[in-house]
């Protein structure tokens, strides 16, 4: 897109988790890149294997394995750097900020401490120095009063000022990368605006490259310069932001975009949904993995698995009405992205 | 915090007035008394008898001689022996060093072996390591004490033809003497501590281990050592701090009966025998400094959940 040898490029990732009913695959074969400097927000329901994608990049799955494909930051695989070398990268090259800051700070060392501990581990800085580089970080995250704040233990701090605290420790060692999974999630609606600012601030500032999980169509439109769609463990649609959200291609990008509720709903309307459930990584569908979900699926969804279809330009949707093959063509264009009544023309099939 | 203190202080006080007054009343439901028991097979007659009881003071109602023994125990006067004659006081603190060190010994004994399985089994959990080191710990745990010290005296016995010394010598005067008399009632009393506090340890870090701010310290970048160190493990000290304290009430317990079978001439045995002896005063004294003792250690250990976690000081501060 940008044309720069992009900084994290993961391929055809494949992460699994050993349960008592045998071994699931929580991200199939998914492949997106980052550049430097861009924000990619990864967007997709609970269960779409977004947070563990992130995970694996982290290489913090506690039970799950990369199974397959590679993390490639630079130019060190990450799936296979082994853990001394992945010691090194985390905190100093690539930072994570987590869902629930109340959870994520240990409740028994100062925030002071703590950020200390980031600055330290990557570099040879004395107590002193450290000390004041974590107040400084502090302010810069804007907390008021940073001297003392940095003596606060975290059971002292609200939840927006302990998600400060932890991108204070994130930003300690001047990452390349941060990857932030659902940092505004556990937050109020108007501290969310305040992080959110915060952090595009910041990575402004740094120059820093973001990948950014969300569940929030509305955060993806505000933060990120590109989008990738997760549904059930494997892409459905990537794309700009703004591409992706005006001309939304695939069937599950229009559901997801179409359940945000607007402020002029009825009271007495039911809130738009996707009918259905993320399916259970036990039992992922036949072909189509949203299929059974789809308002648009017809007879070849069940049966075959559509590829990534490479649309436009750095746009790829996973979907078989895309299909410009002989097999697909009548089906791909019959059904078109309204979409209406794409089951009934299943007569029309060529082959 | 003094405030906080003060009053766990009172507190204590309150439970050992208690103590007192439960062990003076039930020790006269048992029947036969200090002077049936001295008289017994002597042929003495009933007004003998009933001589040596009211010299004793036994003849009068029980609250009578609970008063007067509050009184004089307020005043630092815990009474004297039926028997010798001595005062409780002096009987005890001769005898105290040596209870101190037995429980001392098998207390530190179980903590560090405790704390070190339990690190290894939760480290290495789900290997064989974590099995082998479950099972020890169920099984010492279903052991009691004294069976495991009387198994290991005979092992030793049959199998190296060695047993340890049986009359007694201070560390300052033989230490090897001495160790080798400690060694086995220490073993036996501290292997059930140290399988509570191994179960604990384990069960406590793997919990802590899982949680969210671990997965914060290793996305900086830390390593296992500053992850379990540093963070893990001081989250789960409050767990097996706890069991420490309670354990310290088996271990006093423990000691009676093993310095009997190990013939060691601490408070153990001598409250042992004064039981048996009907002899009163010693068997409350015993009582009131037993309890005194754990009371303290909770106080202590009340005191150390303050120093390690801040989310406790503060709560105490602010007076709740």
């Amino acid at each position: 897109m940008t044309g720069t040898v992009p900084l994290l490029e993961v391929t055809n990732l494949r992460v699994r988790f050993p349960t008592r009913q045998g071994p699931v695959e929580a991200v199939s074969d998914v492949s997106f890149d980052v550049h430097p400097g861009e924000t990619v927000a990864v967007v997709g329901e609970s269960g779409s294997g977004k947070s563990v994608t992130a995970l694996a990049v982290m290489g913090l799955l506690d039970s799950g394995r990369v199974e397959g494909g590679s993390i490639r930051y630079r130019d060190e695989d990450l799936a296979s750097v082994g853990t001394k070398r992945m010691r090194e990268i985390r905190g100093e090259e690539i930072a994570m900020v987590f869902q629930n800051p109340m959870t994520a700070l240990d409740p028994l060392y100062t925030v002071g401490n703590q950020i200390v501990e980031a600055i330290r581990l990557h570099r040879e800085t004395g107590r002193k120095e450290a000390q004041q580089r974590a107040v400084d970080l502090l302010r810069e995250v804007g907390l008021p009063d940073p001297e003392r704040r940095a003596r606060s233990y975290p059971h002292e701090l609200s939840g927006g000022q302990q998600q400060r605290v932890m991108i204070a420790i994130a930003l300690a060692c001047n990452p390349s990368l941060l990857i932030a999974d659902e940092p505004t999630t556990a937050l109020d609606v108007t501290v969310e605006a305040q992080i959110l600012r915060l952090m595009r601030t910041l990575q402004r500032d740094h120059g820093t490259a973001m990948l950014f999980i969300t569940h929030d169509m509305g955060v993806v439109a505000e933060m990120a310069d590109r989008v990738v769609v997760m549904y059930a463990g494997k892409v459905v649609e990537q794309g700009r932001v703004e591409d992706v959200l005006n001309d939304p291609q695939n069937p599950y990008t229009r559901a997801l975009l179409a359940s945000i509720p607007s402020p002029t709903i009825s009271r007495d309307a039911l809130m738009p949904a996707i009918r259905g459930a993320v399916p259970s990584l036990l039992e992922t569908p036949s072909g189509c993995r949203f299929h059974p979900r789809c308002p648009e699926a017809f007879d070849r969804c069940p049966t075959e698995e559509p590829p990534l279809f490479d649309i436009a330009a750095g746009r790829d949707s996973r979907c078989w009405l895309h299909d410009r093959t002989p097999a697909g063509a009548v089906r791909g264009r019959a059904a078109g992205p309204s979409g209406e009544g794409a089951s009934a023309l299943g007569v029309g099939r060529a082959g | 915090m003094i405030r906080y203190v003060l009053g766990r202080l009172v507190y204590g006080l309150v439970v050992l007035a208690l103590v007192t007054v439960f062990v003076f009343v039930a020790i006269t439901f048992i029947p036969s008394d200090a002077v049936d028991v001295m008289l017994a097979d002597t042929g003495a007659t009933e007004e003998q008898a009933a001589a040596m009881r009211s010299e004793l003071g036994l003849d009068r109602p029980v609250w009578e001689q609970l008063g007067s023994f509050l009184g004089n125990a307020v005043q630092g006067d815990f009474g004297r022996s039926f028997y010798t004659d001595e005062p409780v006081v002096d009987l005890f603190l001769d005898r105290i060093p040596i209870t101190l060190q037995l429980g001392g010994l098998a207390l530190v004994i179980g903590t560090v072996l405790g704390l070190v399985l339990g690190i290894i089994a939760a480290v290495r959990r789900g290997t064989a390591t974590d099995g082998a080191v479950r099972v020890t710990a169920v099984t010492f745990l279903s052991v009691p004490n004294f069976v495991l010290g009387l198994l290991i005296l005979t092992a030793l016995g049959l199998w190296f033809a060695w047993s340890p010394p049986f009359v007694y010598r201070g560390p300052t005067e033989d230490f090897v003497s001495w160790a080798q008399h400690m060694a086995i009632p220490a073993i036996a009393l501290g292997t059930a501590s140290m399988a509570g506090i191994t179960r604990m340890t384990r069960s406590s870090l793997l919990e802590n281990l899982g949680s969210q701010y671990i997965r914060t310290v290793r996305a900086k970048g830390a390593g296992e050592r500053l992850v379990l160190f540093k963070h893990a493990m001081r989250n789960s000290v409050i767990a097996v701090l706890t069991l420490i304290g309670v354990d310290l009430a088996t271990v006093l317990g423990g000691t009676v009966i093993l310095e009997q079978m190990f013939s060691l001439p601490g408070t153990g045995q001598l409250v042992y025998q004064a039981v048996l002896d009907r002899d009163y005063p010693v068997v409350i004294a015993c009582t009131i400094f037993y309890a005194g003792l754990f009371i303290v250690t909770m106080i202590i250990i009340d005191l150390l959940y303050a120093f390690i976690d801040p989310r406790i000081r503060a709560a105490r501060e602010a007076g709740r």
